[in-house]
This record gives C-alpha cells, structure tokens and sequence, in this order.
C-alpha cells in the first residue's frame, strides 16, 4: 500500500515539476536569440533526468526500509539510520537544485554570458549522471543484501495492471501458447536452429497490404489524377502566397522606402545602420569602412555614385559582377536605409588603413537627384 | 548411411572477429575526431589529411566496410559452414579474402587521407581499389558458393539466403556505380553526369544500406540470436515473406533520397511509393527475432548478449520506422541536408549493426576460445554505456535538425530572411558538442569490449580446428509430399543466385533507363557550357577536398531556398557534371549558384581562414591550397576524358586547354592584385577560385524577387 502511495506522491511532484519547467522554458524558446535554443535543451535534459533521479530514490527509499528492518532484526539499525539520513538529504539537495534550475534559466538568457551559463548546465547535467550511477549502485547493493524475495514482491505486485495487455497482445499476434509449440515445428534442424511455423500476425499482413495500397494511391494521386501538387507546382503556391502576404504587409507599412524615396535618417537611424554594418560589412569593407576586399568608403571617390539612393541601391540589388552581393532578401527596406545612411555618414573620416581611391569623384551638389540634405524622421520609417 | 568426418577451421572467423573489433575502435575513434571536428575547427590542424572533407570519408568507410564488412564476414565464415556441414570450400580463397580485404582498407585509409576520391559518398575509393574490391568480393563469392555446393545439408536456412542475396546484390550495385573512366592512376570520372550520376549513386547508396549494412546483418541475427536464446526461429514462413519483399522493395527506394531535386518527378515518386511499402517487410526481420526471445525473457535479463540483441532489433525496428517516413515528401523538406539524417543512420548503425556485433562477439569469443566470458559485468556495462551513447548522439541531432529547419524557413514581416546561414550554423554548434560527447561514450564502452574479448581469450585456449560429422548428401532426393513450394528454391542455390539478382534487378532497370534513354526528362539548356580547363581543375580540388561533404550545389524549389541561395536548380544544369556534387548535408551553405556572390579576394581570403570573412564559421582553413602548384600536365588526359564521356570539348582541344588555363589563371591573379592580393597564378586556390565563381552562372535567371516589385 505504501508504495502505491509513494508512486502517486512521486507522480503528482512530477506532473507539478514538469508543468512548471515547461512554463519557464516556454519564453525561451520563442525567444529569436538563437544561442539559447541550446540551454533549452539543457534544461529539458536536466528536468528528465531529474525524474529519473526522483523515481531512483524512491526505489532506494523502498530498499532502504527492507534493508533497515532486516538489520533491526540483527540489531544493528544505528549504522544505517545514519546512512539513511545522508541519502535523503542528497536527494533532497538534488531536487532542490532542480527546481532552481528553471529559474536560473529565465534570469540568466538575458544576460551576455550565455557560454558560462551553458557550462554549468553540463555540469548540472554530469552531476545528475553522478548522482544517477551512485543511486543504481546503492539500489544494487541494498537489493543484494540477502533479500532476494525483495525483488519478486515488486514483480508480483505488476501482473495485476498487466494481464488484459498480455492478452490483447496475444490475440492480436494470434500466439501459440508455448507449451503447444511442438504443433508448429517445422522439423528443420540447422546447426541445431529450429523453425516454427507460426502464422504471420494478422496486423502485419494488413498492415502490409495497407501501405501497398497507400503506396498506390499516392503514385495515382500524383501523377494520375494530378490532385497534389509536384515540387515546382507546390512553389509556385507558396511564392503566390508570400507574395499576397508581401503586398498586404507593405499595404500595412504607413511609409515604405525604397531607392526612389529614400533619404538620410537622423542620428538613431545612422547608429543603427552602423550595428548593421558591423555585423555584416566588415568583412569586405573593413571595421572603419576603409576598404579591403570591398572599396573604401569613407573617402569621396565612388564606383557607382555616392547620393544616398545610390548607396541604397547598390546595398539592395548589389554589383554581382564585382562580387557585391544583393542584400534585399536579408535586409528591410528601412534596414537598407540605415546602412545607405550609415555609410554616407562615414565620409571623410580618413580611417587608418584607407583603401586607395577607386571609381570617380562623387559631387553631391552637381546631382540633382541627391537629395541627402533632408533628414527623415527614423521613427516614422521604422514603423514602430 | 555413413557419416563422414570433417573439421570446421576456426581461424578465419577468429581473425576476421579482430578485424572487426580493431576497424570497428579505428572508425568510430575517427567518427569521433570527425564529431569534434564540427564544433572545434581548430582540430582540423590546418593540414590537409586531418581535415573534415577527408575524415569524414574515411569515418563512413572504415564503419561501413571495415568494421561491419569484417563482422558480415565473421558471421558467413561462422555459421556458413556449420549450417551446411561442411568446412568451407577453400583455405586457400579464405586467406586471399581475408588479407585482400584488409589490404583493401588500408589502401583505402592512406588514399582518402591523401585527398584521392572519386567524389561519391560511400564509394569514394579511386578505380585501382574498386578493382580490388571486385575481385576479392569474387573470391569471397567462389568460397561461399564452393561451400554451399559440397553441403551436407539438403536445405539452406534462412540466414543462408540473405547472405546469397547481399552477395549478388552488393556485387551488381559496386560494379554498376564504380563505372568511371580513369585519367590516372589515382583519378577518374564518374561514366555517368549529374541527375543520372546522382540516379545511380543514390541507387547504390541506399542500397548499400540495405545489402551491406542490413540483410547480411539479417543472416547474422537469424543465426546468431536463436542460438543464443536457445529458442526455435518464430515463423519460417514470415522469414520467407519478408526475404523475398524485403530484396524486391528496397532496391527500388534509392530516389528518396533525391526528393525535391532535379531529378525527374516520376522517379522521387517511385522512390516515396517504394519506401512506404518498406515498412512491413522490414518489420518482418524484426518481428521475428523478437518473437524468437518469446519464452526466453527471462534469459534476456542476465544474458549480455541477447541484450544487445534485443536493443539492436529494436533499434533496427525504429530505424526502419523512420525511414519510410523521411521519404515523404513534407517530411523529407525538413530531414534532408539536416542533422536528422545523420540521427536516423546512426540509430541504424549504432544501434543495429553495432550492437549486433557486440552481440556475436560477446556470444563467439568465449567458444571459439573454449571458455566463458572473463566478465558479465564489464559486459553489461558496455551495454549500458552504449545505449546512453546512442541516446546521447540522437537527441541532439533531432533538436538541431528541427531547430535549423524552423530557422532556416524564417522570413521576417517585410518578407527577408530573418537568419543568415552562420547564425544557424552557432546555433547547433553546441548539439554538435552533445553529439561528440554521445559519440565518445559509445566509443569507450568499445575499449571496454576489447578489454573484455582479449581478457576471454587469454583465459581460454583457441580452438582452432572443431571436429564434426555428418552424412553426405545422397545424389537422389524426393521431397516428401504435401512439402512447401519453397522448400525447392531452399534446395537449390543457383537457382536462389538467380532468383535473387532478377528480383533485385527490376526496380533499378525501371528507375534507371527511362533516366539515361528518355531525352525529356533531363531537358537540356543551351547556355550551360562546359567547364574551362582551370575550372575543371578547380572542380577537381573541390572533390579532392571533400566539400561536397558540408555543402550542397542543389537547390531545391522552396521559397527560403531561392531567396537564400538563389533560383532552384534544373536538371539540365549538371549534364557536365563528371560526377555530381549535389551533396546530402548542409553543415554549410548550398554552392549551387556561389558563383559571383562575392569577389574573388573574399574566396582568397576565405579558403585561408574563414572566420575572417565569415565570423563563427566552423569551416576548416585550406592554407595548402596557397602552397601547392597546380598539376597542369593534367589538364590534357582530363579534357581528353570528358570529351569520350560525351562533353562537347572541340576535336583538339588538349593542346590549346593549357594556354587557355593558364590566361584564365593569370587574369584572376591579376584581379586579386588590385585588391592588394598578391599571388602566384599556378597556385590551386586560383583554379578552386574559378571554378567557384562559375557556379550557378551558366542560366541566367530572374533573381530578383517579388519583393522588388
């Protein structure tokens, strides 16, 4: 009876744990950053093993009771009243720690020192395994302690929940009792290898004939009755459906821009054109903008022109030919403005390591489409 | 009737168990380096035979054919000759087996570590060694037939059948896929182009899978389980149901792994139709090893043996659950170039074929070394250990398959793709750590193993010749009446041979002729021109190095594939493609249409150190590419090749190719020059330039999206 009770109690900590954990971890995994993804896991490796842990001490609970009474019996219960009391509060520990884990978690994502954090999920996740292995010996060496009926009382208790499953399984499998093997026997005999020739479970011949029929329905549905879509047709679909999505969002936009509308953004816009441009441009056109692979573009000679919707449009669509890639699929039109405006404002900086001029001077004044002196408010392009 | 004494000769199994056992600790310990490798670019070393694009090869053959091959010939020269009586036919074939086939894997370590490949997954060995392959699968052939011929047992079990069906299959799958033209010793093209290259080797690659890795693997288990569990097989009749549907269905399943490419509709749909019929005749194998334990669970508790058995059927069950699965076509859109690939075969190989082995070894060890084994214990923690291994290496390549597909797919409100391919690549970074660690667990519950095996063997004394007996079989033979039709096929094993090779033949004939004969269903276009010589060159390098092992150059028509690597690839575009390089996982990004997507100073930049044009990238460095001159002798047996494979290089185009190779050389060198690059144009980092700026360029398409519009 007192296990029923310890299961059920184990089960409701369990069911509560669980539902807690999953309500912790559920902002984190819609969070974008995507290096938390990974301490999601974590965390779910822990909870996990932590139900292991839980379910492993209470069977060692259980030993330890039938151990402790047959050492009451030889007189000797000081001993292992001790142990006892240890193992609880390990265990305890243990579930205390877990249930800080969640915790830990919520704070901690923000913070920028993810790496540390993730370290000492692996070290929650060693301990476990630790505390997981000395459980499975202390269980061993309890079970073994000259109790052997110890581990048929648990056995004999399990028939009960199991009977009407066996039978299920029986019939569905269309089993030969095995004393009523002999029936069935082949009378092969190969390097001692019998055969028996009980039938194939009828589930299997069923099932199998279904998936031949599903098989011949899909060829029919595909290329038959031409219902379903083949690959190009299914992306034909689903680019007419981000198209419709596409143009309602642009209907949604209050202001849009693009190559033809664009101008310079204020000091936020700039500042965040320059966290862009860190995190993509580098790479080709130096940390200062002063050039590398890419031309240099702090000083006033360009490749191809210098005005604002220039730069946007060579940002949008890029220079192939010349190894400038087409960025509009990555950025959004604002983004693009940022950049172009962030670039713009890089001009005469005279960064170290400057690039030599390439392409031809760039007058702003002389092109009328240059429309660089008004500034936009960020705010209102950004849509926010 | 008089019985006739004979011997059974125990050191071939015995030598061929070390084998296994010693390939088995080298592969998975370079499967490991290989793990590390993924999160830990600096332990590519910067030189060229320990990086990744090498290893990795080396990993999959040395796992596949020389530590499962080694266990699938462990198994047949076991059991084979006690299942027939008889020893088997030749000492002398067995020994040419056996060296020949380890002669085979070390040349195969030493030329795949020295960048000679032929560029096709798991057929990577160049055409010196595939010969050897032949001839030595021949004489394994001739040994097991010579020994099925003077049998003295009148019937061939079922295990027997499976290694007959593996043999023929393996042999016709090797032969047809190795079909290349050879331009030197250490090089060749591959007969066949693009969509038909990729038809034949997916053909073979899954079926190596299947005849290599799964029904010799079937004939071990139907042998070794049942005497193991000491229980009678469940259902001779099922065994002959899923032989037979099993060999027939999954040669024709190879596709699947081409859903959504250029490959032509009919032949994916074949290959999703044919996979889910799979499902059953896989099951069979399964169902009846563990039927067979009906009545000997009690056994399965104590006995390390048939636990490993009992998690390699399971898992040999789970496997073949989601492969069938991961052929449907919405399933196959989030699996294929993931990690969940790599999950789902390691399940199979970890789980199936390693603990299978495990298994025998456990069970052949101790008799042929006339003793028990030196611990139960060691036994079952190696079991332990290896099953915590394998969930350790899957889970977190589940988690990164899904959680790179949802980020992949990602598009922003205003229609942009919200994640660059580097952003996903940190991201699963720290599950390629989990996997490594899963990986090494697995690996040391091995070196328990071998502790345990050598233990057992010094503790026994070998046994090297066992004596038996048993009578000949009479010349005239009646079956008894009211004998099951396939008691005659039993009796027969030319006539199984046959049999075996029609049934196996079919799916490939249907699925490959219409392939190269049908003009249509490989359209051609006309501004996809041939390769120039430095390009070839560089194409040559590009294998050389393994990249098709981390990238693709296979874009497939979905929105966030187009918009991230540009328009989806069409048949026609690969028809000069000796052999393809569509790849099968993306740990980098697609290189379909790489070409003119960055100037050619960032590939310089890039191929030396990529963090430096690409933070957080785990690629390797390639700084021997700076050193090493171009072998532009090559150049003319090269184009001398491809034109007799039918690239339409002019009559006598040999000996203007250097002079064009070498301006083309000169003019990207020179280009580099304005970006303050300064390099010798015979370096081969110029010609891998080339041919990655070429890339993609041959149709001009629409790249701008709707989002300009």
């Amino acid at each position: 009876m007192q296990l029923i009770k310890k299961i059920t109690a184990t089960v409701i900590f369990l069911a509560t744990s669980i539902v807690s954990m999953a309500q912790d971890a559920k902002p984190v995994a819609t969070n974008a950053d995507s290096s938390l993804d990974a301490d999601t896991m974590l965390v779910v490796c822990i909870g996990l093993l932590a139900i292991v842990i839980i379910s492993l001490a209470n069977t060692l609970l259980f030993t330890m009771k039938y151990y402790k009474e047959k050492i009451r019996v030889e007189k000797e219960a000081s001993n292992t009243g001790l142990k006892a009391v240890m193992l609880i509060a390990l265990s305890l520990a243990g579930l205390s720690a877990m249930a800080q884990a969640p915790n830990l978690v919520s704070n901690t994502v923000v913070t920028e020192h993810a790496s540390a954090f993730r370290m000492i999920l692996y070290i929650i996740v060693g301990l476990e395994m630790v505390v997981i292995f000395l459980f499975t010996r202390m269980i061993k060496f309890f079970m073994k302690s000259e109790y052997p009926g110890m581990v048929k009382v648990v056995v004999k208790k399990a028939p009960i929940i199991n009977i009407n499953f066996k039978k299920v399984w029986d019939k569905v499998n269309q089993f030969k009792p095995i004393e009523e093997e002999a029936s069935v026997d082949t009378g092969h005999s190969y390097d001692g290898i019998h055969e028996l020739n009980n039938v194939t479970p009828p589930w299997f011949k069923v099932a199998f004939l279904l998936s031949i029929a599903v098989a011949i329905g899909y060829l029919y549905r595909y290329h038959v009755a031409k219902s379903a879509p083949l690959p190009e047709e299914e992306y034909r679909i689903e680019m007419a459906e981000a198209k419709e999505q596409h143009d309602e969002f642009i209907k949604s936009q209050k202001s849009n821009v693009d190559e033809n509308t664009v101008a310079m953004l204020d000091a936020d816009g700039i500042a965040a054109g320059a966290a862009l441009f860190k995190s993509n441009c580098v790479a080709c056109h130096g940390a200062a903008g002063q050039g590398g692979v890419g031309p240099n573009l702090t000083d006033e000679f360009w490749l191809h022109n210098g005005g604002i919707k220039d730069v946007f449009k060579s940002i949008k669509y890029g220079w192939k030919e010349k190894g400038m890639q087409a960025w509009e699929s990555t950025f959004s039109p604002v983004q693009i403005a940022q950049l172009a405006s962030y670039i713009k404002s890089l001009k005469g900086t005279n960064p170290t390591g400057a690039k030599a001029p390439q392409g031809e001077v760039y007058n702003e004044a002389k092109d009328s489409s240059a429309t660089s002196k008004v500034v936009m408010d960020s705010a209102s392009t950004t849509g926010k | 009737m008089e019985l006739q004494k004979f011997t059974y000769d125990n050191r071939m199994p015995r030598n061929f168990a070390i084998a296994t056992v010693l390939w088995g600790a080298v592969g998975m310990l370079v499967g490991v380096l290989a793990a590390f490798q993924l999160a830990f670019p600096s332990l590519n070393f910067g030189l060229s035979f320990t990086t990744f694009g090498r290893i990795r090869p080396l990993h999959t053959n040395a796992v596949i054919f020389a530590f499962v091959g080694n266990g699938i010939f462990t198994a047949v020269y076991y059991s084979l000759p006690r299942l027939v009586k008889t020893p088997m036919w030749s000492n002398k074939l067995s020994r040419i087996h056996f060296w020949g086939w380890q002669a085979i894997i070390v040349a195969a370590a030493v030329t795949l570590l020295m960048g000679f490949t032929s560029g096709k997954e798991y057929a990577e060995l160049e055409w010196p060694i595939d010969i050897a392959i032949t001839l030595v699968w021949v004489v394994f052939g001739i040994n097991m037939f010579g020994t099925i011929l003077t049998r003295r047992e009148r019937h061939l079990y079922v295990a027997i059948w499976f290694y007959i069906a593996s043999w023929v299959t393996v042999a016709m799958l090797h032969i047809v896929n190795s079909f290349e033209l050879p331009v030197s010793f250490f090089k060749s093209y591959s007969w066949y182009a693009g969509v038909q290259d990729a038809l034949v080797q997916w053909w073979y690659g899954h079926n190596a899978v299947a005849f290599f890795l799964t029904t010799p693997y079937l004939g071990l288990m139907y042998y070794f389980l049942p005497k193991a569990a000491e229980r009678p097989v469940y259902s001779y009749r099922l065994s002959i149901i899923h032989f037979w549907s099993l060999i027939f269905l999954y040669i024709w399943a190879g596709p699947h792994h081409l859903l959504y490419t250029a490959l032509p509709n009919w032949a994916q749909s074949l290959g999703t139709a044919f996979s889910i019929m799979l499902l059953l005749p896989s099951w069979g194998g399964m169902i009846n090893g563990l039927f067979t334990l009906r009545g000997a669970w009690d056994k399965v508790r104590e006995n390390p043996v048939l636990k490993f058995f009992v998690v390699a059927v399971t898992c040999y069950g789970m496997a073949t659950f989601e492969g069938p699965m991961l052929s449907l076509k919405n399933v196959n859109a989030i699996s294929h170039y993931s990690d969940w690939t790599i999950a789902h075969v390691h399940v199979g190989a970890l789980g199936w074929n390693g603990f299978l082995t495990f298994g025998m070894m456990y069970w052949l060890i101790p008799k042929l070394f006339r003793t028990k084994l030196y611990s139960i214990k060691l036994a079952a923690t190696h079991f332990w250990i290896g099953t915590l291994g394998i969930i350790l290496y899957a889970v977190p390549m589940y988690w990164a398959a899904f959680r790179s597909y949802f980020m992949m797919k990602a598009f922003t409100p205003s229609g942009q793709l919200q994640y660059q391919f580097i952003d996903i690549v940190q991201t699963v970074v720290p599950f390629y750590i989990l996997r490594a660690i899963g990986g090494t667990i697995y690996l040391l519950g091995v070196f328990i193993m071998v502790y345990n095996l050598v233990k057992t063997a010094k503790q026994g004394n070998f046994l090297a010749f066992e004596d038996a007996e048993a009578p000949a079989l009479e010349k005239k033979y009646k079956s008894p009446s009211g004998s099951f039709w396939h008691s005659v096929i039993e009796r027969k094993p030319i006539m199984l041979l046959t049999l075996s090779l029609v049934v196996v033949a079919i799916g490939g004939m249907v699925e490959m002729v219409p392939t190269f004969l049908v003009k249509s269903n490989i359209p051609t276009i006309a501004s996809v021109k041939p390769y120039t010589p430095l390009e070839l060159q560089g194409r040559d390098i590009y294998i050389r190095e393994g990249c098709y092992n981390c990238h693709s150059q296979m874009i497939r028509p979905f929105r966030y594939e187009v918009a991230r690597y540009g328009e989806y690839s069409k048949a026609g575009e690969f028809v000069y493609d000796h052999p393809f390089q569509w790849g099968s996982k993306r740990t980098g990004p697609d290189l379909a249409r790489e070409g003119g997507k960055y100037p050619d100073s960032w590939h310089f930049n890039h191929m030396l150190e990529p963090v430096s044009m690409s933070p957080g990238s785990i690629m390797p460095n390639y700084p021997w590419l700076y050193d090493n001159v171009l072998d532009i002798g090559s150049t003319n047996s090269k184009i001398h090749a491809m034109r007799k494979m039918g690239v339409p290089y002019p009559e006598g185009y040999e000996s203007i190719a250097p002079s064009d190779l070498k301006a083309q050389a000169t003019a990207i060198a020179d280009g580099l020059k304005k970006d303050k690059i300064e390099v010798k144009s015979d370096k081969e980092i110029i010609a891998l330039i080339s041919y990655l700026q070429r890339l993609g360029r041959d149709i001009k398409t629409d790249t701008t999206n709707y989002s300009n519009k």
